[in-house]
C-alpha cells in the first residue's frame, strides 16, 4: 500500500515531467511522420493521465472519501472521452 | 456517515509516512471543493466549446496552433508541475512539523508561479508584435481568453500561495495555517490541472 512522503511526491512530479516531454516528442514524431490524424486520441488520453495523477496525488482525492474521488475520476473521464468524440466528429 | 472536513493534524506531529486509503475527511474545506468543481465545470464548457468551433474549420485551427510556440508552451507545462510539486512538498512538511520547509517550499512555488507570468506575457507580447490579437480569428480568441482566463487564475493562486507563507511563521503549528495552505494548494493544483489540459488542446493539436 502506498505511503504519503516527500519521495512519493517527486516520483510523481518526474513522472509528470516525464509524461510531459514524452507527449510533446511524440507529436514532434508524428506530425514529422504524418502520423498526426492519430495523434488528438493519444494526446488527450495523457493528458487525462496526468490530469488524474494531480487529482488524486496532489488534491489528494485518493486519500478522500469514495465518492468524492468517483466524481473526479467520472468528471474526467467524461471530459477526456468527450474531447476525443468532438474532435473526431 | 460523518464527513471531517478539518485536517487531522493537531498541535502534535504526524508521522511522516501515512498510508493513502479512503478515509472520510475531505482533503479541504467543503466551500473550496465546490469552488474546484465549479471551475473544473466551467472549463470543461470551454474544452468542448474550442473542439465545436474547431470541427467547423479545423484547417484555421491548425494554422493557428502553429504560429504558437511549442517550446514556451512546454516550458510553461513543465515550470507549473514543478511549482504543484513544492506545493505538495509544503504540504507534507507542514504535517508533520517541518514549518521552515513548508514556508521556503511555499514560497519557492509562487516564485516558479512568477516565472510562469513572465513566460506568457513574453508570449502574449511576441504574438501580438507580429499582429495576432483576439479579434485576428476565432483561433487566437479562444487562444487569448482560455490562457487569460488562466492567467488570472495563476496570478490569484500566487496571491494564496505568499499568504498561506505568511500564516505558516505562526510560531507554532496549529490548524489555521494547515487548513488555508490545504485552500491554496488545492486551488494551485486545480491551475496546474487546468494548464494540463489546455497546453494540448491548444498549443499541440495539428
Amino acid at each position: 500500500m502506498p505511503e504519503r512522503s516527500s519521495r512519493r511526491i517527486t516520483w510523481i512530479w518526474l513522472l509528470l515531467l516525464a509524461a510531459t516531454c514524452g507527449t510533446w516528442a511524440v507529436t514532434s514524431a508524428a506530425y514529422w511522420s504524418g502520423y498526426h490524424q492519430l495523434l488528438a486520441p493519444l494526446l488527450f488520453s495523457i493528458a487525462c493521465v496526468k490530469a488524474r495523477i494531480i487529482l488524486l496525488d496532489f488534491i489528494e482525492l485518493r486519500t478522500s472519501p469514495r465518492w468524492l474521488r468517483l466524481t473526479g475520476e467520472s468528471w474526467l473521464a467524461f471530459v477526456c472521452l468527450g474531447m476525443i468524440v468532438m474532435e473526431r466528429f | 456517515m460523518s464527513i471531517q472536513w478539518e485536517n487531522a493534524m493537531t498541535t502534535t506531529p504526524q508521522s511522516k509516512n501515512k498510508a493513502l486509503t479512503a478515509t472520510t475527511q475531505l482533503p479541504v474545506e467543503p466551500g473550496m471543493l465546490i469552488f474546484i468543481a465549479g471551475d473544473l465545470l466551467l472549463f470543461s464548457v470551454f474544452f468542448f466549446n474550442f473542439l465545436y468551433n474547431r470541427s467547423a474549420d479545423p484547417e484555421l485551427y491548425r494554422r493557428g496552433a502553429s504560429e504558437l510556440s511549442e517550446a514556451l508552451g512546454l516550458a510553461n507545462t513543465l515550470l507549473l508541475l514543478s511549482s504543484s510539486w513544492l506545493v505538495a512538498l509544503a504540504m507534507h512538511a507542514l504535517r508533520i512539523g517541518e514549518q521552515r520547509r513548508a514556508i521556503g517550499a511555499t514560497l519557492g512555488g509562487a516564485f516558479v508561479g512568477v516565472m510562469f507570468i513572465t513566460i506568457k506575457f513574453i508570449e502574449y507580447g511576441s504574438k501580438i508584435s507580429t499582429g495576432f490579437t483576439a479579434s485576428t480569428n476565432d483561433f487566437f480568441m479562444f487562444y487569448f481568453m482560455f490562457t487569460g482566463i488562466h492567467l488570472i487564475h495563476v496570478i490569484a493562486g500566487i496571491g494564496l500561495l505568499i499568504y498561506s507563507a505568511m500564516m505558516m511563521r505562526s510560531p507554532e503549528i496549529i490548524k489555521g495555517p494547515i487548513n488555508f495552505h490545504a485552500v491554496a494548494a488545492s486551488f494551485w493544483h486545480l491551475v496546474d490541472l487546468l494548464w494540463v489540459i489546455l497546453f494540448p488542446l491548444i498549443y499541440l493539436l495539428r
